[in-house]
C-alpha cells in the first residue's frame, strides 16, 4: 500500500491554540527536565555542591560549546571555502600566465611576483591584481608596461572615487582601444583621450596610455609614495607568525580538545542528527576532559584549571571571530577599505593567538602535573583499587608522585618555553628565509621577465605577422574577387552598351517610318481633300449650271408667256375694235365696213398670230442659245475646276516629295547623331575600364607589399626567436654555474660544455631526421638534421680531406658556435628540436 | 562490612576524613592516601559525572528550546508569522521531548 501524505490547512485560531498548547507543554518539559536532572544528580552519588557547580559548568560547557560550534563552524567553512576558491583562482591565474608566457614559468612568476608587490604597495587584492594583469597582458604586449598602466589605472580610479570593479572596466576596454569607460569612470578629458588616440597611432596604446595617464596623474599631483605601504610585509609577517603558533598547538592538550571539539561540532553540523547522538557526542567530550584532566572535573574546575580552560577557550573563539572578521576583509575586493581595520584585525589574531598558546602551555604544564601524579598514584594502588575503602588499608604514602608531578609541571614548562623559542627561532629563520628568497628572486626576476618579455614581443610579432598573412590572403582573395568582378562589369556593361545602341538605333528606324508612314497618311488624306474638294466644285458648277438653267427655262418660259398674253391681249383688243367696228357697222348697217372690220379682224389676229409665235421663237432661239452658252459655261467651269484640282495634286506630290526627303535626311541626322552617342560612350567605357585596370594593379601593388612585409616579418620572428633560444640556454647555463655569458650573438659554448650526448658517424651512415649527431672538424658538434641524410666517413674521401666528416644533405653544422644566421633558423621545428637538445643537455650536466 | 570486615564507609566520607586528618597534622600539602583516595574517588566519579554532564546537556537542550519557543510565540503577532513560527516551534517541541525522554530514562 502506497503511503498517502494527507496536508491538512489550519486557520489561525488553530494555529494560535497549537502555539499555545506547544507553549505550556515546553514550560512543562522544563519543569520536568529540572527535576531529572536532580533526580540524575542525587543518583550520581555526588555532593549537592557538585551537582550544582558541575551542572552549571557542564551547561556553561555546553553554551560554550555551542556558540564555539557555530563560529567555529562559520568560520572554518567560509575560511576554508574561501582559502580553495583563492588558490584555485590563483592556480588559474598561473596556468593562465604560463600559458601566455608560452610554458616559461619562471616568466610568468616573475609577473606574478611584481603583480603581487604592486597590489602591496596600491593596497589591492593581489588575487584581483593577477587575473586583471593576466587579461591585459597579452593585449599591451609587454610586462613593465602592464604593470606601469594597472598602477596609474588604480591611482586615478581611486582619485574618481570609483571601484575595483569600475577600474577593470576602464582598463580592459582601454587595452582593446576603447576608452569611453576611461573618460566616464575615470574623469579623464576628452582632450586627453583624443590625445591617446592620435598617440596611439604612432607609438602603441601602450605608450600611449603611459604617457598621457602618467601626464594626467602628475599635473594630478597624485603621489604615487601615498601608496607605498608596508601592508603585504605586516601581514605576510602575521602569517608567518599564525602558522608558528599553530605549530606550537599541535601537541598539546589544546590540540586533543580542538579534535574532541571537532568531533562535537561534526555531530551538530550533520544535517540531521539524533539528540541521542549528540549527547554521546557531548558525553564523550566532557568524560574525555574528565580523563585528560585525570581527576574529578570539580576539583579540577575549582582550581585555576577552569580559568585557563575558558582562557583557551576564549583565545580560541577571539581567534575564530578575528579570522571570521579577517575573511570578510580579504573577500571584500573594495579597495578603499580602510588598511587600519585589517592591521587591527589581524593583530587581534595575532594577540589571540599569543594569549591562546600561552594559556594552553600553562593548562598543558597543569595537566601535565596532574597526569604525572596520578599516574604514579595509580601506580603504586595497582590491585588495591578493585577493592574501592580496601585502598585505605593498603596505600602507602608517597612523596614521589608530588615530585613526578612537578617534574612533569616543569617540563612541560620548559617544553613550551622550548617552544616559544623554537617560535622565535622559526620567525626568525623565516624572516632570514625571506629576505634571501627576495635577494634571489630580485636577481633572476630581471632575467626572467626579460625572457618573458622576448616571449612576449615573439608573440605579438607572430600575432601581427599572421594578421599581416590574413591580411595579405584576404587582399589576394579580395583582388582576384575584384578582377573577376571588373571582368564580369566590364563585359556586361560593353554588352550594356550594345544593346543600348541597338535599341536607340531600332528607335530611330521606328520613329523614322512612323514619320514616313505620317507623311503618306497626311499625303494620302490630302489627295482625298482634293478629289473632295473637286467633286464639291464640279457639284458646285454644275448645280450653278442647273439653276442658271432652270433660270434661262424660266426666262424662255415667261418670254413664252409674256408673249402668249401679249397675243391674248392683242386678240382682246382685236376682238374689241372689231366688236366696236362691226356695232359701228351694224348700226350704220354697213355691211362692208363690217365685212372690212371682219377682214381687218382677220389680218390683225394674223398679225397677232405671227407676232406672238414669233416671240415664241425667239424665246425658244435664246433659251437654246443661252443653254449651249451654259453648257460651254460648265464646260469651262469644269475644266478650270480639274484643272486647279490637277495643279493642286502635283502641289501635293511636290509636298509629298519634299517631306519625304525632308525625313529622309532627319533621319540621316538622327543616325548620325546616335553613332555619335555610341562611339562617345565607348571611349567612356574604355576610358573607365583602363582607369578600373589601374585601380587593380595600385591593389595588386598594395598586397604584393603587403605579402613582402608578412615575409619579413617572419624572418624577423625566426631571427629573434633564435637569439631569444641563445639568451634562454645562456640564462640556463648562468643559473646552473657553467659559465657566464659573453656579450655577442656569436657565443662559444663549446669550450665550457661537457661532450654533447648524441650518435656518432665516424664511420658513416645514414642520419635521421630530427635525431643530433656528433660531428667536427675541431672538436666535437651537436648536428640535428631536419631531413634525412647520409655522412661518408673521412676515409672514404681519400688523404686529402682529413679529420672532416662530411655531410652531404645540405645541412650546415651548427654547434659549438652560435652563428646566428638568418637561413639557419629558417625552420621553426628544426629551432625548437634544436633548443630542447641543447636544454637537455644542460639538464644532463647539472 | 568490606570482605577484610572493616567498615565501608563511603569513599567522599574517606577522602574528607583523610584530608582532614592531613590538616590536622599540619601537613603542608595532601598526603598520599587523601591523594590516592581522591583518584579513587574521582575514578567512581566518573560514571556519575558523564551521566550528570549528559543530563546537564539535555536540560540545557531542553531549556533552550524552550526560550525559543517563548521568543517564537511571542514575536508571532500576525497569522502568517504564527503559521510560519508553527513549524519551527514543533520541531523545537519534538527537539525537546526527545531530550525529555532521554533525561527521564537517564534519571531511571
Amino acid at each position: 500500500m502506497a503511503d498517502v501524505t494527507y496536508r491538512v490547512e489550519l486557520d489561525d485560531k488553530q494555529v494560535l491554540q497549537a502555539l499555545r498548547i506547544i507553549d505550556a507543554n515546553m514550560r512543562k518539559l522544563a519543569t520536568q527536565g529540572d527535576a531529572s536532572f536532580q533526580k540524575v544528580g542525587k543518583s550520581a552519588n555526588v555532593s549537592g555542591v557538585q551537582i550544582g557547580l558541575t551542572s552549571g559548568i557542564v551547561q556553561e560547557l555546553t553554551r560554550r560549546f555551542i556558540d564555539l560550534a557555530a563560529q567555529g563552524a562559520r568560520a572554518f567553512v567560509e575560511i576554508a571555502a574561501g582559502g580553495v576558491q583563492l588558490n584555485r583562482e590563483l592556480e588559474v591565474t598561473k596556468i593562465a600566465l604560463t600559458n601566455i608566457f608560452e610554458g616559461n614559468e619562471q616568466a610568468a612568476q616573475a609577473f606574478i611576483d611584481q603583480v603581487d608587490t604592486l597590489a602591496a604597495r596600491l593596497r589591492v587584492d593581489f588575487q584581483e591584481l593577477r587575473t586583471l594583469g593576466k587579461g591585459i597582458l597579452p593585449d599591451i604586449g609587454d610586462a613593465q608596461q602592464t604593470l606601469k598602466i594597472m598602477e596609474q589605472f588604480v591611482i586615478l580610479g581611486r582619485d574618481a572615487g570609483q571601484n575595483w570593479t569600475s577600474i577593470r572596466i576602464a582598463l580592459e576596454e582601454a587595452a582593446t582601444g576603447q576608452f569611453t569607460s576611461l573618460q566616464r569612470r575615470l574623469n579623464i578629458p576628452a582632450e586627453s583621450i583624443r590625445r591617446i588616440k592620435v598617440l596611439s597611432e604612432e607609438v602603441g596604446i601602450a605608450d600611449a596610455l603611459i604617457q598621457v595617464l602618467g601626464d594626467r596623474i602628475q599635473k594630478a599631483g597624485l603621489n604615487l609614495d601615498d601608496f607605498a605601504d608596508t601592508f603585504e610585509a605586516q601581514m605576510g609577517a602575521i602569517r608567518a607568525e599564525g602558522r608558528q603558533l599553530q605549530s606550537i598547538f599541535g601537541e598539546p592538550i589544546f590540540e586533543e580538545l580542538k579534535e574532541q571539539a571537532a568531533d562535537f561540532l561534526s555531530v551538530l553540523e550533520e544535517k540531521e542528527p539524533g539528540i541521542e547522538r549528540v549527547a554521546e557526542a557531548f558525553g564523550e567530550l566532557a568524560a574525555r576532559i574528565v580523563e585528560i584532566i585525570g581527576t574529578n572535573l570539580n576539583e579540577f574546575l575549582r582550581s585555576l584549571d577552569f580559568e585557563k580552560l575558558e582562557a583557551v577557550a576564549d583565545a580560541f573563539t577571539d581567534v575564530a571571530n578575528a579570522a571570521d572578521l579577517l575573511a570578510s576583509q580579504l573577500r571584500s575586493s573594495d579597495i578603499n577599505e580602510d588598511l587600519e581595520t585589517t592591521r587591527t584585525i589581524l593583530e587581534a589574531i595575532r594577540d589571540a593567538l599569543v594569549t591562546a598558546a600561552q594559556a594552553a602551555a600553562l593548562l598543558r604544564a597543569d595537566l601535565a602535573r596532574q597526569r604525572a601524579e596520578n599516574e604514579s598514584l595509580i601506580e603504586s594502588t595497582k590491585g588495591t583499587q578493585q577493592e574501592g575503602l580496601a585502598a585505605l588499608g593498603v596505600l602507602k604514602e608517597t612523596t614521589d608522585s608530588a615530585k613526578a608531578g612537578q617534574d612533569a609541571y616543569n617540563q612541560s614548562i620548559l617544553e613550551s618555553i622550548t617552544a616559544f623559542e623554537e617560535y622565535n627561532r622559526q620567525v626568525e629563520k623565516a624572516r632570514q628565509r625571506t629576505e634571501e628568497r627576495g635577494q634571489t628572486t630580485k636577481e633572476t626576476t630581471q632575467a626572467d621577465i626579460d625572457a618573458g618579455d622576448a616571449i612576449l614581443k615573439r608573440k605579438k610579432d607572430l600575432e601581427e605577422m599572421a594578421e599581416a598573412e590574413a591580411k595579405a590572403a584576404d587582399a589576394t582573395e579580395k583582388i582576384a574577387k575584384a578582377t573577376n568582378d571588373l571582368i564580369k562589369d566590364l563585359s556586361r556593361e560593353r554588352l550594356q552598351i550594345e544593346i543600348n545602341a541597338q535599341r536607340k538605333r531600332l528607335d530611330n528606324e521606328i520613329k523614322n517610318a512612323e514619320e514616313i508612314e505620317d507623311i503618306w497618311r497626311k499625303h494620302y488624306q490630302e489627295l482625298g481633300d482634293a478629289a473632295r474638294d473637286l467633286g464639291r466644285d464640279e457639284e458646285d458648277i454644275r448645280r450653278k449650271a442647273a439653276r442658271d438653267e432652270i433660270e434661262i427655262e424660266r426666262d424662255a418660259a415667261g418670254e413664252r408667256l409674256q408673249a402668249e398674253t401679249d397675243y391674248r391681249r392683242e386678240l382682246q383688243r382685236i376682238r374689241d375694235r372689231f366688236n366696236m367696228a362691226a356695232q359701228e357697222a351694224e348700226r350704220n348697217n354697213d355691211a362692208q365696213a363690217f365685212l372690212s372690220a371682219m377682214r381687218q379682224r382677220d389680218s390683225e389676229m394674223l398679225d397677232a398670230r405671227r407676232t406672238r409665235n414669233e416671240s415664241v421663237e425667239d424665246a425658244k432661239t435664246k433659251a437654246i442659245e443661252q443653254r449651249a452658252a451654259l453648257q460651254e459655261q460648265l464646260a469651262f467651269e469644269l475644266e478650270d475646276a480639274r484643272i486647279a484640282n490637277g495643279r493642286k495634286l502635283e502641289d501635293l506630290q511636290l509636298s509629298l516629295q519634299r517631306e519625304l526627303d525632308e525625313q529622309a535626311i532627319k533621319a540621316q541626322r538622327a543616325e548620325a547623331a546616335h553613332q555619335l552617342d555610341y562611339q562617345r560612350e565607348l571611349q567612356d567605357f574604355a576610358r573607365k575600364e583602363a582607369q578600373r585596370l589601374a585601380d587593380l594593379q595600385s591593389s595588386l601593388t598594395k598586397e604584393v607589399e603587403m605579402i613582402r612585409t608578412a615575409e619579413a616579418l617572419k624572418r624577423q620572428i625566426r631571427v629573434d626567436e633564435a637569439r631569444a633560444t641563445i639568451a634562454q640556454v645562456q640564462s640556463i647555463m648562468q643559473q646552473i654555474g657553467l659559465r657566464a655569458p659573453t656579450t655577442g650573438t656569436q657565443t662559444s659554448l663549446g669550450s665550457s660544455l661537457p661532450p654533447p650526448s648524441g650518435r656518432r658517424l665516424q664511420a658513416g651512415g645514414p642520419a635521421e631526421e630530427g635525431r643530433p649527431y656528433i660531428v667536427g672538424e675541431r672538436g666535437p658538434e651537436l648536428f640535428v638534421p631536419d631531413r634525412r641524410g647520409y655522412v661518408v666517413p673521412n676515409a672514404a674521401l681519400g688523404p686529402a680531406v682529413s679529420n672532416i666528416s662530411t655531410v652531404f644533405n645540405n645541412q650546415r653544422s651548427i654547434a659549438p658556435t652560435f652563428n646566428v644566421a638568418e637561413s639557419l633558423f629558417s625552420d621553426p621545428v628544426a629551432v625548437r628540436k634544436l633548443q630542447n637538445l641543447i636544454l637537455g643537455v644542460m639538464v644532463e650536466a647539472g | 562490612m568490606d570482605t577484610n570486615g572493616r567498615l565501608a564507609l563511603p569513599v567522599d566520607l574517606a577522602w574528607l576524613y583523610s584530608e582532614r586528618r592531613d590538616r590536622a597534622l599540619g601537613l603542608p600539602r595532601p598526603g598520599a592516601r587523601t591523594l590516592a583516595l581522591s583518584a579513587y574517588r574521582a575514578r567512581q566519579q566518573r560514571a556519575a559525572l558523564d551521566d550528570l554532564a549528559k543530563a546537564a546537556f539535555y536540560r540545557a537542550i531542553i531549556q533552550e528550546c524552550q526560550a525559543r519557543v517563548e521568543k517564537l510565540v511571542k514575536g508571532a503577532r500576525t497569522p502568517k508569522k504564527r503559521r510560519k513560527a508553527l513549524q519551527e516551534v514543533e520541531r523545537l517541541n519534538a527537539l525537546a521531548e526527545q531530550a525529555a525522554a532521554q533525561l527521564e530514562a537517564l534519571s531511571g
